[in-house]
């Protein structure tokens, strides 16, 4: 359990709409939250390879969890996964996916990259917002991260 | 059958004065023996007399020996004149290419089907090695292929390329095998027969595209379509249980302007899915267009965007100057051929960046053997590690950018359906992109060098 400690969240989300979604739903839980929000796969990557505009750790800290879109532009999401598990550091964060999709081979081939949990997004807002309030208390209330993951 | 008695008398006349030559020539030797000056006894004539007889009957016999096996041999001559015409026209007339080589690699013959997949007659091939027939590339390979076949190894449904005269590379499904002499050992020729696969291959290739662009369009469905419904229905219940509620007015206005941009993105993904669908089925009747006439109708179409964001649009005029051709027109769907402008100029326009003189330039480009279109900016340019991705079906580099991502799919499309090819160039990101295209079946060129 993380103790009145500022969590950050990297969304990974292309969607203007999306994004807001999720803001809104997070907005509503106690949990002290940080949304860093990309809106690229390459920027995902610059993000957490901390390059370019996201050089500084002060401004871009390490997220200690990651909500992931899968289809995204420049670099889909799937990429994403598979060259944040490859990295030592970064492995240790983590990722979960969050998308409109549920074709049976984005499931697969995202758990295959190491994504932890695979999250369809829902059309009726009510459920979305449960499987956000489900989301909240299970990685953000009771999951334990690493040390690491909040440097 | 008439011929064939004829043929026989014939060859009996030979036969005859054959005999009476020899009668002289033997008679001439006899007159050279010394005579015989001893008068023989009656018995010494009797047994020669007998002797005479039956070397007599005996020579006959050998005579006769002698004419049967010469109508058989005439016999055999004639029934391989027939196998060999009848090989010859099987070989000549075959659909399928025939190819024969010696054991020095050296091209005997080939058949009609071969000179068609080859590009070239037999009398400009024959005698040379038959590594000509490959490619560069592939010659290492195939010859020892090839030099295996004379110690024995069979080809079946090999697959090898040829090059045609073109520089084309055919795809050649082979069975072969060399003959030997007697001794199974040394050998005489190899005869390769080809099937031309490569119109099967490039449909399969085509099919599986199709397939890939299938599965996308029904992932279309699942995630692009679903996802701005997504956004309106969670924002109009915002909207219903907490921003209306609450009066809060700048959250409502928020709201509506997230589900006006989802209703929007979704009418133009569904317009955009069924012109795509178009494309194939509903092919307009072919036309001819001026290319300037299009490019400048295309431009009108999207003069909104171009004044909007200043951007200066040239067509450029100096290749046809600078090969003295008249016109450049275009043979195809007209509607179908401006949107392939109207996509690229809108595609320049919107992804100008920050770039203080916008400048897209239009043109075609007759250097080549082939006359290729190019529209060209210089906006923010494409990063190369992106640039596979831009053609495909629903692919979007920029999040920020209104647009589908169908767009280009579109346009490669058209340019496919009139048998073109479309390619991206651009250095990178802030250098500028190029859009270069062919359209092989929709080109004519008046006037100047090819007129």
């Amino acid at each position: 359990m993380l103790e009145n400690e500022l969590v950050t969240i990297l969304l990974v989300e292309d969607d203007p709409a999306h994004a807001e979604i999720v803001r809104r739903s997070l907005k509503n839980f106690r949990v002290a939250i940080r949304i860093a929000h990309v809106k690229d796969g390459q920027a995902a990557l610059d993000y957490l390879f901390r390059r370019d505009a996201y050089a500084n750790p002060e401004t871009s800290p390490r997220p200690a969890i990651i909500l992931l879109d899968l289809r995204l532009p420049k670099v889909d999401g799937l990429e994403v996964l598979r060259l944040i598990k490859e990295d030592a550091e970064l492995i240790k964060i983590p990722a979960l996916v969050l998308s409109t999709s549920k074709a049976e081979s984005d499931v697969a081939a995202a758990y295959a990259r190491g994504a932890v949990s695979y999250l369809v997004k829902p059309v009726d807002p009510r459920v979305f917002s449960s499987l956000m309030e489900a989301f909240c208390l299970y990685w953000l209330t009771w999951n334990k991260f690493p040390a690491s993951n909040r440097i | 059958m008439a011929d064939k008695q004829q043929g026989r008398d014939k060859s009996a006349g030979a036969w005859a004065s054959f005999g009476q030559a020899l009668r002289r020539r033997a008679e001439e030797k006899a007159a050279h023996l010394p005579e015989n000056r001893d008068t023989p006894s009656p018995e010494e004539i009797r047994r020669t007399f007998h002797e005479l007889r039956v070397r007599q009957i005996e020579l006959e016999m050998q005579n006769e020996e002698l004419r049967r096996t010469q109508a058989e041999l005439a016999a055999v001559r004639t029934a391989l004149r027939k196998s060999n015409l009848y090989l010859d026209s099987m070989i000549a007339c075959a659909n399928t290419p025939v190819i024969v080589w010696d054991p020095r690699f050296k091209i005997i013959r080939l058949n009609r089907a071969f000179e068609t997949l080859l590009g070239r007659k037999c009398g400009e091939v024959a005698g040379k090695s038959v590594e000509i027939i490959f490619s560069q590339e592939h010659q290492p390979e195939y010859m020892e292929r090839i030099r295996r076949m004379f110690s024995g190894e069979r080809w079946e449904a090999l697959e090898l390329k040829i090059l045609h005269q073109d520089g084309s590379l055919r795809t050649v499904l082979w069975n072969s095998a060399a003959i030997f002499e007697e001794d199974g050992k040394t050998p005489l020729a190899a005869i390769a027969q080809g099937l031309d696969i490569t119109l099967y291959k490039r449909k399969e290739m085509q099919l599986r595209e199709r397939n890939e662009e299938l599965s996308r369009f029904a992932y279309a469905v699942s995630h692009d379509l679903k996802s701005p419904l997504v956004t309106i229905k969670t924002f109009i219940s915002y909207l219903e249980e907490q921003d209306i509620p609450r009066q809060d007015s700048a959250a409502i206005a928020k709201d509506f302007s997230f589900i006006n941009t989802a209703a929007d993105k979704m009418s133009r993904l569904l317009d955009e899915l069924l012109a795509l669908s178009r494309v194939e089925q509903n092919i307009n009747a072919h036309v001819e267009i001026p290319l300037r006439a299009l490019m400048e109708e295309a431009l009108a179409l999207v003069a909104g965007r171009i004044s909007e964001c200043s951007v200066k649009a040239l067509i450029i005029d100096e290749m046809v100057t600078l090969f003295g051709v008249e016109t450049v027109t275009l043979s195809g769907d007209r509607q179908r051929l401006l949107e392939v402008f109207q996509n690229l100029f809108d595609n320049a326009a919107k992804f100008m960046g920050e770039q203080p003189d916008p400048l897209i330039e239009a043109g075609v480009d007759l250097s080549g053997a082939e006359p290729v279109f190019f529209v060209r900016d210089n906006g923010i340019g494409i990063d190369p590690r992106h640039q596979a991705k831009i053609f495909g079906l629903f692919e979007k580099l920029d999040s920020v950018t209104e647009g589908t991502g169908m767009g280009l799919a579109l346009v490669r499309r058209i340019i496919e359906a009139h048998g073109g090819r479309i390619w991206v160039e651009s250095e990178g990101p802030g250098r500028g992109t190029t859009f270069r295209f062919t359209l092989a079946n929709a080109t004519k060129i008046s006037g100047g060098l090819n007129a």
